[in-house]
């Protein structure tokens, strides 16, 4: 699913450089639910961005889904991130003028299919378990809540990969247990892999593998 | 993205930003506006210039003796019945309307009291005359030196609104034809002052035959022959009419001229009128008439220029004041898309996230940008018409009757209505393009963090 290679990323330049990521290789076999831990600045973000076709400014191979992100225009890299990855963020990322149904549905604005888009997006909605939510704005909802929405949204296009920063860190320990049993459930029932770059290791029971970022490098790739 | 999707997400990005985009967009709307009323000026007052002053028909030519000269010396030709066939000749030549001078002096002396009761009774019933005018006609008393010329009925065809123009039978009234030029200066000047009716198409039928006595002059001693006491019938009026005089049908003008100036004055014309097939042949006709020997009159045409030219220029220095003031909306409308930019960064980074490329966000920020266009430019336009109204109603109200008057100082040619718009989303746009380069180029995982 996922193959990475010899992966350097450095922001600014010349002397300036700060270096990211260095040396990253591994392969992540698909269905699996990988978490990323590491400090602060370690380069998990930069990573996830790296894998989801976000950040395409590094050197080495990236290899997603069969696809070498490099060797994409950004056109079909936007094709990539529409179709085959989810993206779920820390601080949700949803659109406050927008209710739940029309922020799940909003890449379907990108999308070239047709699909029905609010049928879509009340299924994945009531997927994630917000059927009575369906009208409410960002601001009418909890931040468990507003993360469901999120994921959902992650799912709308039926992607096989969902790529998740740190998606319990604005939530307590109760709603954050829930966040990870929709992911586990996801991962299980509908078979997406699943990475997540996250501080509280210790939530994701079930992982498949556990990568620890030290400073841009990979320190290990286990089995927790 | 599909045209339907990106309609959406514009209008929703249009909704969340409208306080800003209203505020950026008054410059623009006073833009437009100000670039529509000039222009409607401009135009409208050409069209009074073309139309009233000095009417040009694009696909006829007038051509006349040489005059220079030299040229006279080498062989210039007078426009006799020869000269018409070989105009006719030329190829692409439609028609071929002669015009002659009366080549003997003529008066009219006017005298309201000799206006027979029921024609006064019938000048008494036309709206708007009032008794005053009424005794003002009465007290009329003129003494004219009549100039005139003949020239071919079909040219007046559509002037004709009292009567026949052509030749009369014996007994009968001359038609005559009067300059619109001259009646719009009688109207705005001399009938004011004195109290007399305005003339205009609906008057002429009610005009009485007016005395005009041939082979005449209050002022010359050196008329010969007889003189031939007639009356005239004011049939028209025409811009193929001469100024100060009046203009008869050729026929009559050639009997009158045999009559008292003898057979070649019978023969020779003042000039010609040339209508052409389409204005692509007006080349050809110049180039074969200076080949007769003969001069194309460009007199009126070139008055007609001089006077567009200014008009033109003085509304081109006017459309650039709004053009400037359009730009500097412009520069507004590109402030304002680069604080919404900033201010929808991590969105921009989301919609990225989603899907969403380069082309994708370029196209939801233009595309933004010219819906801002249309309804600016519309706003704009409808500014810029209810101005025309307000100055039109204020001539109307405010300033005194001149000549050539129009109804309306404006006029609205249909590429100005798209014209506005056009211009306005134009400009949206390149406000725009700069910002939206900005937030296509935008790395979206540095968007989504912050970066």
């Amino acid at each position: 699913m996922i193959h990475l290679e010899d992966i350097h990323r450095s922001y600014g330049t010349g002397d300036a450089a700060t270096p990211a990521l260095a040396d990253i290789t591994l392969d992540v076999p698909s269905g699996a639910f990988v978490t990323v831990v590491g400090t602060s600045g370690s380069g998990k973000t930069t990573l996830l961005n790296i894998i989801g076709g976000l950040d395409t400014d590094y050197s080495g191979t990236a290899v997603v889904s069969g696809k070498n992100l490099r060797k994409m225009s950004d056109r079909e890299l936007s094709r990539f991130r529409n179709l085959t990855v989810g993206f779920v963020f820390q601080h949700f990322n949803l659109l406050e003028h927008l209710d739940a149904l029309q922020n799940v549905a909003l890449s379907a604005f990108f999308s070239a299919e047709d699909h029905k888009a609010a049928e879509r997006a009340e299924e994945v909605l009531v997927r994630v378990g917000l059927q009575d939510k369906l009208k409410k704005l960002p601001g009418q909802l909890s931040g468990g809540q507003k993360q469901r929405v999120a994921i959902a949204r992650a799912i709308f296009s039926r992607p096989r990969m969902i790529l998740a920063d740190e998606p319990t860190g604005n939530l307590d320990t109760n709603t954050g247990g829930q966040i990870i049993s929709l992911f586990e459930s996801l991962n299980q029932d509908d078979d997406l892999t699943i990475v997540a770059v996250t501080h509280e290791e210790f939530l994701f029971k079930n992982a498949t593998l556990a990568l620890h970022l030290e400073d841009g490098r990979l320190v290990n790739g286990q089995k927790p | 993205m599909k045209p339907g999707k990106l309609s959406r997400i514009i209008s929703q990005n249009l909704r969340r930003n409208r306080k800003n985009l209203v505020f950026s967009s008054v410059g623009l709307v006073v833009g437009i506006s100000s670039f529509f009323f000039f222009i409607a000026l401009g135009h409208g007052i050409k069209h009074t210039v073309a139309t009233e002053i000095f009417p040009v028909d694009a696909n006829r030519i007038q051509v006349v003796p040489r005059t220079a000269q030299f040229d006279a010396l080498a062989g210039g030709r007078i426009i006799d019945d020869e000269a018409l066939q070989q105009f006719s000749a030329i190829s692409g030549i439609k028609a071929v309307y002669p015009r002659m001078k009366l080549a003997f002096l003529a008066s009219s002396k006017m005298d309201g009291r000799s206006i027979p009761p029921a024609a006064l009774s019938m000048i008494a019933k036309i709206p708007g005359i009032t008794p005053g005018m009424l005794g003002a006609v009465k007290d009329v008393r003129m003494w004219l030196e009549i100039m005139g010329n003949g020239i071919d009925p079909r040219l007046v065809r559509d002037d004709m609104v009292a009567g026949e123009f052509a030749d009369p039978q014996p007994g009968q009234p001359i038609p005559v034809m009067l300059s619109r030029r001259m009646i719009e200066i009688y109207n705005t000047s001399f009938a004011k002052a004195r109290n007399l009716p305005e003339i205009n198409e609906m008057l002429l039928p009610f005009i009485p035959p007016l005395p005009l006595t041939l082979n005449h002059s209050f002022i010359s001693r050196h008329v010969q022959g007889n003189e031939l006491q007639t009356r005239m019938k004011v049939v028209g009026l025409s811009h193929h009419a001469i100024m100060g005089g009046i203009t008869i049908p050729l026929e009559t003008a050639k009997k009158y001229n045999r009559q008292f100036a003898g057979e070649r004055a019978a023969q020779t014309y003042d000039a010609a009128i040339l209508e052409v097939e389409s204005s692509d042949w007006l080349g050809h006709a110049q180039e074969n008439v200076n080949r007769l020997g003969f001069d194309i009159d460009l007199s009126e045409k070139r008055m007609a220029e001089s006077v567009g030219l200014i008009v033109t220029l003085v509304t081109l220095g006017f459309s650039l004041i709004s053009l400037i003031i359009v730009g500097i909306a412009a520069v507004n409308i590109a402030h304002t898309f680069f604080m919404i930019i900033f201010e929808r960064r991590r969105e921009i980074g989301l919609m990225r996230a989603l899907g969403a490329s380069r082309a994708d966000i370029r196209a939801i920020i233009l595309g933004e940008a010219g819906f801002v266009g249309v309804i600016g430019g519309a706003m704009g336009m409808g500014l810029g018409i209810a101005g025309c109204l307000l100055v039109d109603f204020l001539v109307v109200k405010v300033l005194p009757d001149f000549p050539f008057k129009p109804d309306s100082f404006f006029a609205y040619p249909t590429w100005l209505f798209f014209g506005a718009i056009l211009f306005a989303v134009a400009f949206c746009v390149l406000g725009a393009y700069f910002p939206a380069r900005r937030a296509a180029a935008m790395d979206p995982s540095a968007a989504l963090t912050g970066r």
